[in-house]
């Protein structure tokens, strides 16, 4: 059975290959509030319009399969896929007044989130973008964190320490501090913790945040780390 | 002291970063974002022979992370933690970062 990225010419990390194969299979798993079918229709969709918008991905292939989605699904989709720097409140607002749950707009920013870094990986090196699984059959799990409350984003977070109870200590493990991008998907623990360590391999761990000589390689610093995602943030009119 | 670097570079690539390197990533990064497939190809090019491949695959990897991060940052709606508040006042002005949409989830403004 060949990886995910075993045509590359150029040597792509074990441990980054194997957090994109850990994301591109859960993708068509059941989650936390949507399907296996809907989350695969989710990551497709957004495919799609970014596809449709001129960014161009290599080999794209159209997986949307008209699974039935709440019309605030679609729209939160395209909006977070194409046009994330100009959500505001207001936005956020709006899709929640149409019966969106906070928990699943929380699960389709991390579905739509994760779907285009591996996309963004795969135009930036030339890959062809990678199939999508056939989606697999189970029933979203509904588990939604106790101690999960409204602290610094719009959306509800589980809180670090003893506030936060066996919610934190499962998806934080000990950490006193957690920035608050990795605690911001905290509602749906599942979808934050993908994220945090496709975070700790695509970028870097919590514990080398301050080790301002941090190199994977020798011939990427940690400056020069910092310039590209910078530019990128820029790029995607991000102030945090 | 550690060396210095000019963060204008981050919002005017015309500027001298003093980063390694930096005008080639810089350009990589505007590619990567950009629909231009030709002009991509082209700066990955310049970056593989600048920092060859283990080098390109990391700032693949930074450029993909980052547009996770900011879509989530963004759509989450989640403030800057406190101290980067002050840390960072002196040249958010300067670069303009205050006018994001997403400044106001941290300034209010």
């Amino acid at each position: 059975m060949s990886s995910l990225y075993s045509h590359s010419v150029v040597p792509v990390r074990p441990d980054l290959e194997a957090v994109h194969e850990t994301a591109m299979s859960s993708f068509s798993d059941a989650g936390t509030w949507f399907n296996g079918s809907e989350r695969k229709e989710i990551v497709a969709l957004a495919r799609r319009v970014r596809h449709r918008e001129g960014l161009e991905l290599t080999g794209f292939v159209d997986e949307v399969a008209d699974i039935p989605l709440p019309s605030a699904v679609i729209e939160l989709t395209q909006r977070v896929a194409c046009d994330a720097g100009k959500i505001g409140k207001d936005f956020y607002e709006k899709i929640i007044s149409e019966g969106l749950s906070v928990e699943q707009y929380v699960e389709v920013l991390g579905l739509v989130g994760r779907a285009v870094a591996i996309d963004t990986f795969c135009r930036a090196l030339g890959f062809p973008m990678n199939a999508l699984d056939a989606s697999r059959p189970g029933e979203p799990s509904s588990m939604r964190p106790k101690t999960a409350t409204v602290q610094h984003a719009w959306v509800p977070t589980i809180p670090t320490g003893k506030q936060g109870g066996t919610d934190a200590a499962t998806l934080y493990g000990d950490a006193d501090f957690v920035a608050n991008i990795y605690s911001a998907l905290s509602l749906v623990p599942k979808e934050a913790s993908l994220v945090m360590q496709m975070g700790q391999v695509q970028y870097l761990g919590a514990d080398d945040f301050m080790n301002f000589e941090f190199r994977r390689t020798k011939q990427f610093s940690r400056a020069q780390l910092e310039l590209v995602a910078a530019r990128i943030s820029a790029l995607n009119n991000c102030f945090y | 002291m550690g060396k210095v670097f000019n963060l204008g570079g981050v919002v005017d690539p015309t500027t001298d970063t003093r980063v390694e390197h930096g005008k080639a990533l810089l350009a990589y990064a505007d590619a990567i974002y950009e629909n231009d497939s030709i002009a991509l190809t082209t700066k990955r090019e310049q970056v593989l022979k600048a920092i060859g491949p283990s080098g390109l695959v990391e700032a693949a990897a930074t450029a993909a992370n980052f547009s996770m991060l900011d879509r989530i940052a963004n759509a989450a709606g989640i403030e800057i933690e406190a101290m980067v508040v002050g840390q960072t006042e002196d040249f958010r002005a300067d670069l303009g970062i205050n006018d994001y949409v997403s400044a106001a989830n941290t300034l209010g403004n």
